[in-house]
C-alpha cells in the first residue's frame, strides 16, 4: 500500500441563509434561499470549486414557529431526497449527504433512495443517519410518544444493516446483456433473511449502485450513538469547541473503530468550524462583530428557554443576566458597549476565565490595552455558540492544520456564517492557502464521494468470493 | 364566462425499456437507459419540446426476477422521487408524475417530498397515488400479509385528506392540529412552504369501486386500461358522473386512457414494426406444467402464450399447428365469438386475415389476446384518428401514451402524430402557462386552515347527527329499548292491493301523498303542504307524543322519506331523522325484516305549521335571479322538461354514494360550494313538487346553511303559462 500524505477532507454544512443566527440579516443572504433551487445549485458549485468532498443536506421532521427569530433557516426546508437529487444534477463531482431518519422510515424505502440517488449522481450518494432527538417529530407521524434512545438506536443499528444488505442483494455484474434474452443474471440476485425488527424479503428494486453502499455520515456522543457510527460511519460529525474534548472523542471513536476490525482511516472525523476569514485580521473581526451586532438581545427579565429567541437549538436567553450566570459574575446594570474591568475576569469561574480566552482568540480584544472587551462580548460568548475561527488566510488555515495534526480532526464540516459569501471567501482564501501546504488536494482524484475519502468500493456480502477477500484483507 | 375549446391532454407512460415486453431488446434500444439519467432527462426534453402535459414515473416497491423475460424494464427502477427532482432540473414546463403509496408510507414523508418537488420545478410535481396491489411489497415492508383492499383505501382515503392539510398546514396559520383521523395523528405544520400549485396535481388509476370513487373525490387525472372504445367510454361515463356527486365540474377531472402507439410515415412500416417487436417476444412452450409465466406491467399472471391456449380461447382445435403457421380460413369459421373478435383485433392491428397477403399467422392472434389496453398501429394520420375518435365520443380527455420502445417510439409520436393533431386544432402548439396545474386548467386551491378545518368536520358531524341515523344505531336503540317510532315512507299493511309489506321490525307504513301532502292542483302544486289539522291526527295514530323521536325511511334512498322528515319538522317536531341508506342499510347490516302490522296506542303531540320557511312562486322566481334555487330534480328532466330560469341543477340522487347512503360530509360540502352554495347567497330549494327538493335541503341542513322549500316546484310554477321557462343543461 503506498501511503500518501494525509489530506483534509472538507464538507459545507448547507443551510440557505447561513448557520449564524443571524446570517439570513447579512446584506448579501437572499431571504428565500432554502426554496430558489438555482440558488442552491450555485452555492454547491461553489463549494465543488473549492474541491470540497461533501454539501450537507440536513433535516428535521418538523417545524418549530419559535425558531423563526432566532433561527428561520432551521424553520423550514426542502425535502433532502428531492433537493439532494436535485444538486446532483446542478454538479459533478461533490458528495451529496441526505439526512434521513430510521425512527420514520422503513429500510426497503430509504436503501432504494441512497441507491437511486447513487445512480443519479454516479457515485455521490451519501446518508447522514440521525435517529431523531426532536420529540415533536412523533407528532407528526401518528405516533403516541416519542421514543426512547434505545428504541430509536436498536431500531437504527438494525436498520443499518438491513440497508446494506439491500444494497448487496444485487451483485456486481447481476445485469446481463440484451444478447442472452435474459435481462438478468438470476444467480446473481439475492434475498434477504428477516430479522428481529425488520423483515425484508428483498431484492432491491434498483442494481447496485455505483459506490456500492453509499457513504454513512454519524454524529453523535452517547455511547449508543458512538456504537453506531464506529461500527458503520465513514464519517463522524462532532460539534468541539475546544481541542482538548475533541481530542479525546477522536481517540474514543478510532479505539471503537478498531474494536469493529476497521483501521483509523476507515473513518474520518470531522469536527465543525464556522470560519470567519478575510485578508487581514482586522477585516475578519469587523465581520464577526457585525454579525453579532445583527443579533437582538432578550429583556432583561427574559428566562431561559422562554424568551423571544429562545428555541432548542439556543436556549440562552441574550442578556446580561445570562452573562452573570455563565460567567459566575453579578454583571447585571452595565451598558452593553461599556468596557468590563479587569476584576471580573479575577472573580469569574472557571467556564467564565475560559470564555475570556475564547472571547480574545476571536475578537483580539483584551481586558486591558487598545480594544477592549464590553458587556456586549460577554453576552454573545455566554448565549451564542458558534464554533469559529476568525482571522486572515493564513490565521485560519493554522487553525485548522493545528486540529488535523495534533489527532482532533480529519478535517472539517464548515459551517458558513453566511451564504454565500461565507463559502466564496473559504473557497478562495483559505482553500489555496491549505493547498500550497500540502494537505488538501488541488483536484479530485476519483469521481465518487468514496474516492474523495479513500475508500475502496466494498464488495457484495453476497458475492461469492466476499469472505475470501475479507479473511485477505 | 368562455369555454375554450376542449383541448386533448398527453402523458408520456416512462418506462425507460419502452412498455412493449421486448421493446428493451428493440436494435436502437438502451440497455442500461433506467439507470442513465442524462438519457431520461433527453426524452423528457423531447417530450417537453412536444408540449406533453407530463411525464409519468411508476413505480413497484419490490423487484421480481420472475419479470426478466416477460418485462424486465418493470424489473428495476430508479426511485422515482429523486428521478423527478433531477429531470425536473432538466426540464422547465412539463409536469412530473411520481408514484406513491400510502400503504408503506406516512402522509408526512408524502406531503413534504411532494412540497418540495412542486417548489424546485416551479410547480410540475404531481403525485399518482396508488394503494399497492402487488401483493409481493407487502414482503418487503415487514408485514406478515398484504392488506385487502378495503384496508388499503380506509387508509388511502384518510391518507390524502391528510396530505392536503398538510400542504395547507405552512399557510392557513400555525395553530391547530393539522389532522386527526381513525389512521392518523399528525401536529403539523408541514416543515417545507405552501407548494406552487397549492396541491399538486394528483392521478389515480384503478377500476374497482373503491378505487373508482378516491378518483372521482379527489384525482385531477384518471388513468384508464380499457382496450376498447366502448368498455373506455363506460368507464368514462361512470367517472365523471362519481365526479359529479362530489360537485365536481367535468372540466375538473381528466379521464387519459393508456394508449400503445406503434407509428411510422406509412402503414406497411408501422406493421412492420409491431411484428419485429412481437417476433422478439418468446413464446411459452406448449405443454408445461406449473404456475403461469408472470406477465405484464403489474406482475399481473397473462394467459400463456402458445398455440394450446389459443385454441382454448377461440373454441378450435389446433393440435399440431405451430406459431409461424398461416391460419385457415375455416379456423375463422369455426371460431367462437371471442375468436371472431380477435381476428377483428389482429386485422385492426396487422391488416392481415385468413384472406389477406400474406395471411395471418397463429403467432400474430397469439400476439392479439397479449396485448394489455388500448392498441393503435398505422400511419400519423390513421393514429390520429384513433386518437380523435375516443376524445369526440368521449371516451378519453386524452390519453397516457404507452411508448413500445425508447426512444423511437416516443419520438415517432412526438414527430409524426402531434403535428397531425396540433394541425386538426385538438392539441396546444405551445404551453399557456408553467405549472401543470396550468396545462390542466386547474386553478390553485385555496387554503383551509385547521381551525376551520376541525370545527367544521366537528360542527358538520354533530348536525349530520340531528339529520340522520345510522342502521346499527337504530338497531341498538331498538334492542335497549330506545325504539323511535319508525315511518316506513311507501310501505302497506300485509293485505293491501299492492305494494311491500315487510319493513323494519315495528315501523309504521304511512304514504307520501295521503300523510305529507294536501290536496293539490293549480297554482297550489301537485303536493301542496298538507292541512295542518289532519297532519296532526295522523301523526298522533302512529303513536307520537311531544318530544317523541321519530325515524323515516324509504326504499329509494330517502328521495320520498326527505319530504316526510320535512313536512314533520315544518309542523314542529324537531327529534327527527332519516335512516342513512334506508332500508337497504338495513337489510346489508344482515338485520331481518318484518311484516309491516304495528297498530301503535295513539300519541298526544300537538302540532302547528310554519316551523321551517317555505318560497312562494314570486319568491322562488326572485331567489333563482338574486341567490341560488337548486333544482333536485334528475338532470334529464331539468334540461328536457325545463327549468326556472336561473336555477341550478342539483339533482338529489347526486347526494347518495353507491350504497344509497348520503355522501361524506365533506364531499357534500364540496358539492354544494361547487353548484354555488357559498353561505353567503340565500338558497332555495325546488323540484317537481317539493318532494325530492326535501332530500338537497336535508344536506344543507347537515351543512348548517339556512335554506327554504318551494313546496310547489316546477308542478306550480307550469300552472302559470306566463312564466319563462329554460331548456338545456345550463341555468339560463
Amino acid at each position: 500500500m503506498t501511503t500518501q500524505k494525509r489530506q483534509l477532507h472538507l464538507g459545507l454544512m448547507f443551510w440557505g441563509t447561513g448557520t449564524h443566527p443571524s446570517g439570513w440579516r447579512w446584506p448579501d443572504a437572499k431571504a428565500d434561499a432554502a426554496y430558489d433551487i438555482d440558488y442552491l445549485q450555485k452555492v454547491t458549485r461553489i463549494a465543488e470549486q473549492g474541491k470540497f468532498d461533501f454539501v450537507f443536506l440536513g433535516d428535521k421532521l418538523a417545524t418549530d414557529p419559535s425558531l423563526q427569530r432566532s433561527n428561520p433557516a432551521q424553520m423550514s426546508r426542502l425535502e433532502p431526497f428531492v433537493a439532494g437529487a436535485s444538486l446532483a444534477a446542478g454538479t459533478s463531482q461533490i458528495g451529496i449527504v441526505v439526512t434521513a431518519n430510521p425512527t420514520y422510515y422503513d429500510p426497503y424505502t430509504i436503501a432504494r433512495f441512497f441507491a437511486s440517488l447513487d445512480h443519479l449522481s454516479k457515485g455521490r450518494a451519501s446518508w447522514n443517519i440521525v435517529t431523531g432527538a426532536d420529540p415533536d417529530a412523533a407528532g407528526n407521524f401518528s405516533r403516541d410518544e416519542h421514543w426512547t434512545a434505545d428504541r430509536r438506536y436498536d431500531r437504527a443499528d438494525e436498520f443499518v444493516a438491513t440497508v446494506k444488505d439491500l444494497w448487496d442483494s444485487w451483485e456486481d455484474g447481476a445485469r446481463g446483456a440484451a444478447e442472452n434474452e435474459a435481462a438478468f443474471d438470476p444467480a446473481r440476485i439475492h434475498r434477504l433473511e428477516p430479522g428481529t425488527v425488520f423483515s425484508v424479503a428483498g431484492p432491491l428494486d434498483a442494481p447496485r449502485s455505483p459506490q456500492g453502499h453509499p457513504v454513512i455520515l454519524h454524529a453523535g456522543t452517547s455511547e449508543r450513538s458512538r456504537e453506531l457510527g464506529a461500527r458503520d460511519a465513514d464519517a463522524i460529525f462532532t460539534s468541539h469547541v475546544f481541542i482538548e474534548p475533541a481530542r479525546a472523542y477522536y481517540a474514543d471513536i478510532k479505539a471503537r473503530a478498531r474494536r469493529y476490525g476497521r483501521s483509523a482511516e476507515d473513518i474520518a472525523i470531522l469536527p465543525s468550524l464556522t470560519p470567519i476569514v478575510a485578508p487581514s485580521t482586522e477585516e475578519a473581526v469587523a465581520i464577526f462583530d457585525r454579525l453579532n451586532s445583527f443579533l437582538a438581545f432578550d429583556p432583561e427579565d427574559a428566562i431561559d428557554g422562554q424568551g423571544v429567541f429562545g428555541n432548542r437549538g439556543s436556549a440562552r436567553s441574550r442578556n446580561l443576566a445570562t452573562a452573570s450566570k455563565v460567567f459566575g459574575v453579578d454583571v447585571t446594570g452595565h451598558a452593553h458597549d461599556d468596557f468590563v474591568p479587569p476584576g471580573t475576569y479575577e472573580a469569574a469561574n472557571d467556564d467564565g476565565r475560559r470564555l475570556f480566552g475564547e472571547i480574545t482568540r476571536l475578537t483580539r480584544r483584551r481586558l486591558e490595552g487598545g480594544a477592549r472587551i464590553t458587556y456586549r462580548d460577554l453576552v454573545i460568548a455566554a448565549s451564542v455558540h458558534v464554533p469559529a475561527v476568525v482571522g486572515n488566510p493564513v490565521e485560519v488555515a493554522d487553525h485548522i492544520q493545528h486540529w488535523f495534526d495534533n489527532g482532533a480532526a480529519d478535517g472539517f464540516n464548515l459551517f458558513p456564517a453566511y451564504v454565500p459569501g461565507a463559502v466564496q471567501s473559504f473557497v478562495d482564501l483559505v482553500v489555496p492557502e491549505l493547498q500550497r501546504r500540502g494537505i488538501y488536494r488541488t483536484d479530485y482524484s476519483g469521481p465518487t464521494f468514496r474516492d474523495h475519502l479513500g475508500l475502496p468500493r466494498p464488495a457484495s456480502r453476497f458475492a461469492p468470493d466476499y469472505t475470501e477477500k475479507r479473511k485477505q484483507a | 364566462m368562455t369555454t375554450p375549446k376542449r383541448q386533448l391532454h398527453f402523458g408520456l407512460m416512462f418506462w425507460a425499456g419502452g412498455t412493449h415486453p421486448a421493446g428493451w431488446r428493440w436494435p436502437t434500444s438502451h440497455a442500461d437507459a433506467a439507470f442513465d439519467i442524462e438519457f431520461l432527462q433527453k426524452v423528457t426534453q423531447d417530450a417537453e419540446r412536444a408540449k406533453f402535459d407530463f411525464l409519468f414515473l411508476g413505480d413497484r416497491l419490490a423487484s421480481d426476477p420472475s419479470l426478466q423475460k416477460t418485462n424486465p424494464s418493470q424489473m428495476t427502477r430508479l426511485e422515482p422521487f429523486v428521478s423527478a427532482a433531477s429531470l425536473a432540473a432538466a426540464t422547465s414546463h412539463i409536469g412530473i408524475v411520481v408514484t406513491a403509496n400510502p400503504t408503506y408510507n406516512d402522509p408526512y414523508n408524502v406531503a413534504r417530498q411532494l412540497a418540495s418537488l412542486d417548489h424546485l420545478s416551479k410547480g410540475r410535481a404531481s403525485w399518482n397515488l396508488v394503494t399497492g396491489a402487488d401483493a409481493i411489497a407487502a414482503g418487503n415492508f415487514s408485514r406478515d400479509e398484504h392488506w385487502d383492499t378495503e384496508t388499503r383505501y380506509n387508509r388511502a382515503d384518510e391518507f390524502v385528506a391528510a396530505v392536503r392539510a398538510l400542504w395547507d398546514s405552512s399557510e392557513a396559520g400555525l395553530s391547530g392540529k393539522t389532522h386527526h383521523g381513525a389512521s392518523f395523528d399528525i401536529t403539523g405544520p408541514l416543515s417545507v412552504r405552501r407548494p406552487p400549485q397549492g396541491h399538486p396535481v394528483i392521478l389515480h388509476a384503478g377500476t374497482s369501486d373503491r378505487s373508482r370513487e378516491l378518483g372521482a373525490r379527489d384525482a385531477d387525472v384518471i388513468f384508464a386500461g380499457q382496450g376498447t372504445i366502448e368498455a373506455a367510454k363506460a368507464y368514462y361515463a361512470d367517472i365523471k358522473e362519481r365526479a359529479r356527486k362530489y360537485g365536481r365540474r367535468d372540466h375538473q377531472i381528466q379521464i387519459l386512457p393508456g394508449l400503445t402507439t406503434v407509428v411510422a410515415p406509412t402503414t406497411e412500416e408501422a406493421v412492420a414494426i409491431y411484428d419485429r417487436l412481437n417476433a422478439f417476444l418468446p413464446l411459452d412452450p406448449e405443454a408445461q406444467p406449473g404456475e403461469e409465466a408472470r406477465f405484464g406491467a403489474l406482475g399481473r399472471f397473462g394467459r400463456r402464450r402458445n398455440v394450446a391456449t389459443l385454441a382454448q380461447i377461440i373454441g378450435v382445435d389446433l393440435a399440431g399447428r405451430t406459431p409461424e403457421e398461416f391460419v385457415d380460413a375455416s379456423v375463422y369459421e369455426h371460431a367462437n365469438e371471442e375468436g371472431r373478435r380477435l381476428f377483428d383485433v389482429v386485422e385492426k392491428l396487422t391488416r392481415r386475415t385468413v384472406s389477406s397477403t400474406p395471411r395471418v399467422t397463429y403467432r400474430d392472434l397469439i400476439q392479439g389476446y397479449s396485448n394489455l389496453g388500448a392498441v393503435v398501429v398505422g400511419n400519423p394520420e390513421e393514429v390520429a384518428d384513433f386518437i380523435e375518435l375516443w376524445f369526440n365520443e368521449r371516451a378519453a380527455d386524452g390519453f397516457n401514451i404507452f411508448p413500445t420502445h425508447i426512444p423511437d417510439a416516443a419520438t415517432a409520436f412526438f414527430e409524426l402524430v402531434v403535428p397531425v393533431l396540433q394541425r386538426r386544432g385538438l392539441f396546444r402548439t405551445e404551453y399557456t402557462g408553467a405549472t401543470f396545474r396550468d396545462h390542466l386548467g386547474l386553478p390553485v386551491p385555496a387554503p383551509r386552515s385547521p381551525e376551520i378545518r376541525v370545527s367544521e368536520s366537528h360542527a358538520d358531524e354533530a348536525r349530520r347527527a340531528t339529520v340522520l341515523i345510522g342502521a346499527q344505531e337504530l338497531h341498538e336503540a331498538i334492542s335497549a329499548g330506545r325504539a323511535p317510532v319508525i315511518l316506513d315512507v311507501g310501505g302497506v299493511r300485509p293485505g293491501s292491493a299492492e305494494g311491500r309489506t315487510d319493513g323494519i321490525p315495528a315501523a309504521i307504513p304511512v304514504d307520501l301523498g295521503r300523510d305529507f301532502a294536501g290536496l293539490g292542483g293549480g297554482d297550489r302544486g301537485a303536493r301542496p303542504l298538507p292541512d295542518i289539522d289532519a297532519l296532526e291526527e295522523a301523526v298522533r295514530s302512529w303513536g307520537i307524543d311531544d318530544g317523541t323521536p321519530v325515524v323515516l325511511y324509504d326504499d329509494k334512498g330517502n328521495l320520498q322519506a326527505a319530504r316526510g322528515w320535512w313536512v314533520l319538522r315544518w309542523a314542529g317536531l324537531t327529534n327527527v331523522r332519516l335512516l342513512d341508506g334506508g332500508l337497504k342499510a338495513w337489510t346489508d347490516a344482515g338485520f331481518e325484516l318484518e311484516a309491516l302490522t304495528s297498530q301503535p296506542p295513539a300519541g298526544s303531540v300537538r302540532l302547528s305549521e310554519g316551523h321551517l320557511p317555505t318560497l312562494d312562486t314570486e319568491a322562488a322566481g326572485r331567489r333563482a335571479r338574486e341567490g341560488v334555487l337548486l333544482d333536485a330534480r334528475d338532470a334529464q328532466a331539468y334540461g328536457s322538461d325545463g327549468h326556472i330560469p336561473g336555477a341550478v341543477s342539483a339533482p338529489a340522487r347526486g347526494n347518495l354514494a353507491a350504497d344509497g347512503r348520503f355522501l361524506p360530509t365533506e364531499a357534500l360540502r364540496t358539492r354544494f360550494a361547487a353548484l354555488g352554495v357559498d353561505g353567503r347567497k340565500p338558497v332555495g330549494v325546488s323540484c317537481g313538487s317539493g318532494v325530492s327538493a326535501a332530500h338537497d335541503l336535508a344536506v344543507l341542513t347537515i351543512l348548517g346553511i339556512d335554506v327554504e322549500l318551494y313546496v310547489g316546484s316546477w308542478s306550480a310554477w307550469t300552472s302559470d303559462p306566463s312564466l319563462p321557462r329554460v331548456t338545456g343543461a345550463l341555468p339560463s
